[in-house]
């Protein structure tokens, strides 16, 4: 084996694996920003309240 | 009366050399087995019986081009120019298909918009970390098979292609041997998906072999979460599809059919959906079967690489497999044995079998235990990771070729 594919591949899969937590990152941080920005329905009242 | 010349398929073998002929005589009886073995589901019978249909049928259909030259009237690979390409596509019956959609990757692009509808993307973006996990560990065999591969003799471009084998995912092999090893893409295409078939058969030896049978029936105890919406999963497409083009364009056209075939899912436009899943995943999948089938004429298989490249492959896809155990039994221990192992082979991006092989081994143990959610999170996850690492390996050619 060469060490230049050696490091060649080394190096793809660093790359791959700061992409692919980073991906794991960005669903964290998309799915808080958007839970903070979706205004919380308010439970519908019950039909037969104050019956 | 000739009779070689009236029945040519049998004629041209009496004028042809003993190694090819006996090279095409295989091909028609693997082409059989392989629609026998479609029909029994022994291999993945979408593509196995249009491929081994074609393989056998190219084989037999041989006949006298010009008094010298022999050929078949299904397709011309080789064909570059543009005088030729015009001929070949009134010649050929298939080229149409071939130039149109194969030589640019568009099919790959298809399967994968298909793919797109099928996933759910949701249990991946439940368990984000622990999916990335298993599948940057299932990603072994495409990782270590590159330098395995050079000292095979395969030049980078071929190593790196058939590496990608270890990812699993039929239509990023396509693409990423179209880019890297043009010259090579039919074996390496025809044996990955071959190979890709038989995960249902030797992935579960793997498991058995590597998972202690206590351990396989794990429930996992899932923390309670709250549901992942349509517009979550939709957000979760565009904002993907956009960072990933951003940071590999040479695989843009994979990322964007991926995500846009599940962003029209998770829109709820039904007609695309249909169309999508009933006839462009269909279609493609039986012209990719049919192609390859076509292509795997005698003298592609007498290709002295097709023996490091049949030995590299199968490397690749076991390294793969092993490594999303190793990952799954890694998250197992970090999670205080609160996960069950098995779920790293669906690390394995072949959507949804791995995923399917994992909760089939479970099952078999514990009839309760359900693993299917945190297994098709790495499932997708897998996806995501081959075609990164499909676009790091096409990205970097430069320094290779």
């Amino acid at each position: 084996m060469d060490d230049f594919s050696i490091s060649f591949a080394i190096q793809a899969y660093f790359f791959t694996f700061v992409i692919s937590l980073g991906m794991a990152v960005l669903i964290k941080l998309m799915l808080w920003v958007i839970r903070r920005l979706t205004p919380k329905t308010p439970q519908p009242a019950s039909d037969t309240a104050g019956e | 009366m000739d009779l070689a010349l009236i029945f040519q398929g049998i004629g041209t073998m009496f004028y042809q050399e003993s190694n090819i002929v006996i090279a095409r005589i295989m091909l028609i009886i693997i082409g059989i087995v392989l629609v026998w073995l479609g029909k029994r589901n022994t291999l993945e019978p979408l593509i196995m019986i249009p491929m081994g249909f074609g393989m056998a049928a190219v084989n037999a259909g041989v006949l006298f081009m010009t008094s010298t030259t022999t050929g078949t009237l299904f397709v011309d690979p080789l064909v570059a120019d543009t005088n030729g390409i015009m001929d070949g596509l009134q010649v050929y019956f298939l080229q149409p298909i071939y130039t149109l959609t194969f030589s640019n990757s568009l099919i790959a692009c298809l399967v994968f918009m298909g793919i797109g509808v099928l996933a759910d993307v949701g249990s991946l973006l439940r368990y984000p970390f622990t999916s990335m996990f298993i599948a940057l560990f299932a990603e072994l065999g495409t990782i270590a098979a590159l330098p395995i591969g050079r000292a095979m003799g395969l030049s980078y471009g071929e190593s790196a292609a058939i590496a990608v084998v270890g990812g699993a995912d039929g239509p990023m092999v396509l693409f990423s041997s179209m880019m890297l090893a043009p010259e090579m893409f039919v074996p390496i295409t025809v044996i990955a998906y071959l190979y890709l078939s038989l995960t249902y058969a030797g992935y579960p030896f793997l498991i058995r072999a590597t998972v202690p049978r206590e351990i396989r029936g794990n429930v996992v105890k899932l923390t309670k979460k709250t549901g992942i919406t349509s517009g979550e999963k939709l957000a979760f497409d565009v904002i993907a599809c956009v960072v990933l083009c951003l940071l590999l364009p040479v695989a843009a056209p994979l990322f964007m059919s991926f995500f846009l075939g599940n962003a029209i899912k998770e829109s709820g436009i039904i007609k695309y959906t249909k169309m999508l899943e009933d006839v462009v995943l269909y279609w493609s999948t039986f012209f990719l079967g049919l192609l390859l089938g076509v292509l795997c004429d005698a003298s592609t298989i007498l290709n002295p690489k097709v023996l490091p490249v049949l030995i590299l492959g199968m490397i690749a896809l076991g390294l793969s497999g092993i490594g999303g155990i190793i990952g799954g039994f890694l998250v197992y221990f970090i999670n205080n044995k609160n996960f069950n192992p098995t779920i790293g082979i669906a690390g394995v991006s072949c959507v949804p079998t791995t995923a399917k092989i994992a909760q089939h081994e479970v099952v078999k143990v514990n009839k309760r235990a359900s693993i299917i959610q945190i297994a098709m999170g790495a499932n997708l996850s897998g996806v995501i990771t081959s075609a990164i690492i499909t676009g790091i390996y096409v990205s970097m050619r430069g320094y290779f070729m």
